[in-house]
């Protein structure tokens, strides 16, 4: 059965069984990974996925059902599945189909090009990242991970009340994790790049920056426990943000999971702070022209000069709060209900260089790793206390790299006590920032 | 259902351009997810995840293709793409033959969740809600959620294997938040089974499980923050397992350890531990939450002695790796579902018990930190660097424990850590986990006795 057929059987069966309204979104993709070591291939791997996920309204609540397959047992189940589980629910949180915005912004998110690079070129890429990698210093032993993955999907949202929109998405990252040793002692690190078009990706400047980062680490040392005045380098202060994302969420706040819930136009952070969530920007890896719902998505910020502006909603938890939506549902995956999160969100960077920074903090520290995300923090209180790496900042310049320490903290303090922003964003991943430079935090050492 | 004839045509093609070994992982999964915040079931969900994996080796070489297309075209169309991608040799390919065999059960599993009525589950959601509700006005808000799968795999290869087997999983959790004056902690439980329905019939009170998550909540709320610095810490049984998962387990996955990534490399027969240590990832047990009957590449699940008394005996290995390095397969061959090949995992994974006796592991320790319930945590495998957060902490002092501490996190390096530990009680039991690798997020079980180290760096605020 082609796809056509399929939803139009699909929403006949609904239509048939007493679903008043309904939608059907369809995601599908197909992605490349190559992974080298020493001159040969280690792991190579190749994906084709489809699925769709059904929501449909039946006795006034939405019910929601999905499945890989598109056959007529696929019909029955998922018609089956979205009655079933409408009649389970108790919420009657007003959740619709959405009819259509009136106009769709036109998104750089996809470049045909991309899907044609042939697989022969992503294995040469990688193994000549590899050898660059290796021939940069000869402390370099091997690479733990070294390689390209690329992306081509697209993702489809038809409904009963005549909307039918899709978005394609195609994109490609080269990466490597050199590992180094000297004296017995070893290390490792990791650098990417994130492009949309072929011949974006520069790999001796990846190359450098990895080996970079690895060396500077090398002969690590901890240092006493206390608190010192801290510099997250951009990339650790964007994963911060990115762990800490959800209480910017509307479905968060409606839960009672954020504590920001109702305190729009307070002042929360300071006032070098301006959060946006951009997805329109230009080849970013969160850009879309709809959201989840089929949207149209736009720019705001979240927070302007330290002031909270708005919380990012989908037209469910906007409607509740009394506001409209900002284009931010979001599915988190395909068997997914339809929740909140943000596209490509990002401090927005000042002028001034890290080298500012470290000179502003005079003695301190730069945090160039922070691990336990997952674990070690807690997105409802804003509370963390991770392991950390970085280096000693002395006399206002990096001195010596540090290890086996951990940085305490909660995440709103931390907004209120950025000090500096710099200027180095850099939006390889959707959640990024520049360096901040944060005032004190805690740390455990020796 | 793979086709027998299908399968066979498929692997054909696999190793028709110079592979050695192929392999077809079939899988047909249904999901069902019921979950309730506060006072309202608000999330009903059924999913059906399906489709087939192809994987081909050349000596080490090892390409993977999956699709959802399980149709003989759509198999016909990933083995060619695999086929294509390992050599460049035109060749016929060789007949492969392919034997059915019975996979023994050993998880019993007498209501099968997708059987069960979407009331009952509602009401086991609804009475761990409510119960959580109970423990104190402090609790602001709870979560309480159902969830199971039934996936039907079937795994062939070029050596003539065809075996299928069906796994069951059963779960459920309650996450409770206590708030005051604007302050949150958070509470967890979340026990599961590789079981049927009956889970809640036998072995899990839903009720039981949402006290425990406010209880938690409430005392992490009335905390003070953790103090920083190095000191002894007691971790205790169940989930506490944790510490020896991220700090040892995944140092001896073969993952690691046949690319020199581990610092346990080249250790077998070596004191890794103290003697007080001895360590088993087991497969084996009947009906527990990381157990299984075949692993993802077709071989018996088994017991492995990891460490004893200190000496480490083995590692965990896959397929792919023991040809890396050498050595036989233990079972250990796991995969999130068809979209990712396979490498060496975890299952269930325990400090077995030990000689000392838990009151007096308390009552000798002067000052130290008492951690009830751990949390997750993460390890790099190449320095053995981990951490971990401490989701229910106490501090000891003159060997009694004394208040309730929050935001603890214990870091170190695991083979550092695990030589300094000077007690092992003499209970053990585990906790449920997801653990996330290369090949996906996974069920396994962690577990110990309650445990002393004597010293390591405790982060916290104060």
């Amino acid at each position: 059965m082609n796809r056509r057929e399929f939803i139009d059987k699909l929403f006949e069966k609904a239509a048939a069984c007493g679903i008043q309204e309904c939608e059907a979104f369809f995601s599908s993709g197909e992605s490349f990974e190559v992974d080298v070591l020493d001159g040969a291939i280690k792991e190579y791997s190749v994906s084709d996925s489809s699925g769709g996920c059904f929501r449909g309204l039946y006795n006034g609540r939405m019910g929601y059902a999905s499945t890989q397959i598109e056959d007529e047992e696929a019909i029955e189940m998922l018609t089956e599945g979205v009655k079933n589980n409408a009649s389970l629910l108790e919420t009657d949180d007003g959740e619709s189909i959405f009819e259509g915005s009136a106009a769709y912004p036109q998104v750089n998110t996809y470049d045909e090009a991309v899907t044609q690079i042939p697989a022969s070129e992503k294995i040469a890429l990688s193994l000549e990242l590899e050898k660059l990698v290796k021939s940069l210093d000869a402390r370099v032993q091997r690479v733990e991970g070294c390689g390209v993955n690329s992306f081509c999907g697209e993702t489809r949202i038809v409904n009963s009340k005549g909307l039918d929109v899709s978005c394609k998405r195609a994109n490609y990252t080269a990466g490597v994790a050199p590992v180094v040793s000297e004296n017995g002692k070893v290390n490792f690190s990791f650098a990417h790049k994130f492009a949309r078009h072929p011949g974006d990706i520069d790999i001796r400047e990846v190359a450098e920056k990895s080996v970079k980062r690895a060396l500077d680490g090398l002969n690590a040392r901890t240092i006493p426990s206390g608190q010192y005045k801290c510099i997250l380098r951009n990339d650790m202060a964007g994963a911060l943000l990115a762990t800490f994302a959800g209480v910017f969420s509307g479905e968060s706040a409606r839960k009672g999971m954020s504590l920001l819930k109702g305190r729009e136009g307070e002042i929360i952070a300071s006032e070098c702070v301006t959060l946006t969530d951009d997805p329109l920007l230009d080849g970013a890896p969160a850009s879309a022209p709809f959201d989840s719902e089929g949207v149209a998505c736009f720019t705001k910020d979240i927070i302007k000069n330290g002031k909270f502006i708005t919380l990012l909603h989908n037209r469910v938890t906007a409607k509740e709060a009394g506001t409209v939506t900002t284009a931010n549902a979001s599915k988190g995956g395909l068997a997914g209900k339809v929740s909140v999160a943000p596209s490509n969100l990002f401090i927005n960077a000042s002028d001034k260089t890290p080298d500012d920074l470290y000179a502003e903090a005079g003695d301190g520290l730069l945090i160039t790793s922070l691990m336990g995300m997952h674990s070690g923090a807690n997105p409802i209180s804003g509370d963390f206390s991770l392991g950390a790496k970085g280096f000693r900042i002395e006399d206002g310049k990096i001195a010596y790299p540090v290890e086996q320490i951990t940085v305490a903290g909660n995440f709103f303090e931390i907004l209120k006590n950025v000090r500096t922003v710099a200027n180095d964003l850099e939006l390889d991943r959707a959640i990024a920032s520049p360096s901040l430079y944060i005032g004190e935090i805690s740390v455990a050492g020796k | 259902m793979l086709n027998k004839t299908a399968a066979e045509k498929a692997l054909a093609r696999a190793v028709s351009t110079g592979g050695d070994f192929a392999e077809i992982f079939y899988e047909d999964t249904r999901r069902s997810r019921i979950s309730q915040t506060d006072d309202r079931i608000d999330t009903a969900s059924t999913a059906r995840v399906h489709g087939a994996g192809i994987r081909v080796y050349n000596g080490l070489n090892s390409v993977y293709v999956h699709s959802n297309d399980t149709s003989v075209a759509g198999l016909m169309k990933i083995a060619s793409a695999a086929a294509d991608a390992i050599g460049s040799v035109r060749g016929e390919g060789r007949d492969i033959h392919l034997i059915g065999s019975i996979t023994p059960n050993i998880h019993e599993v007498k209501q099968l969740p997708m059987d069960v009525d979407g009331a009952k589950r509602a009401n086991l959601v609804r009475s761990a809600c409510l119960a959580a509700k109970s423990v104190s006005p402090e609790i602001a808000h709870v979560t309480s959620a159902q969830w199971d799968w039934e996936q039907h795999v079937t795994i062939a290869n070029t050596e003539g294997m065809f075996k299928s087997d069906a796994r069951v999983y059963t779960r459920m959790s309650v996450q409770a938040v206590a708030s005051r004056d604007g302050v949150n902690q958070t509470g967890s439980c979340s026990p599961g089974g590789h079981t049927g329905f009956e889970l809640f019939e036998t072995g899990v009170d839903p009720e039981e499980v949402g006290r425990r998550a406010a209880e938690q909540a409430v005392t992490m709320l009335h905390g003070d923050f953790c103090p920083a610095g190095v000191m002894p810490v007691i971790i205790d049984g169940g989930f506490g397992g944790v510490i020896f998962h991220e700090a040892c387990g995944h140092s001896l996955e073969a993952t690691s350890v046949a690319f020199g990534n581990s610092e346990f490399c080249g250790k077998l027969g070596a004191q890794i531990a103290s003697v007080k240590v001895s360590a088993y990832d087991d497969g084996t047990i009947p009906n527990y939450w990381g157990s299984e009957n075949i692993d993802d590449e077709g071989n018996p699940t088994t017991k492995l002695l990891l460490i004893e008394n200190g000496i480490l005996k083995n590692y965990m290995v896959d397929r792919l790796n023991s040809r890396r390095m050498n050595m036989p397969v233990t079972g250990s061959g796991r995969r999130q579902n068809y979209a990712f090949a396979p490498t060496s995992r975890m299952r269930n994974t325990y400090i077995a018990a030990g000689t000392d006796d838990e009151s007096e592991i308390i009552s000798s320790t002067a000052e130290g930190l008492y951690a009830k319930e751990m949390g997750g945590g993460s390890v790099n495998p190449l320095t053995g660097e981990f951490n971990f957060a401490v989701r229910e902490g106490y501090l000891i002092k003159n060997g009694r424990i004394d208040r309730p501490v929050r935001g603890a996190t214990l870091i170190g390096k695991g083979g550092e850590t695990i030589m300094k530990i000077d007690r092992v009680g003499r209970k053990m039991w585990m906790a449920e986990g997801m653990c996330g690798s290369a090949s996906g997020s996974v069920p396994t079980c962690v577990g110990q006795p309650m445990i002393r180290v004597t010293d390591m760096t405790v982060g916290g605020r104060k």
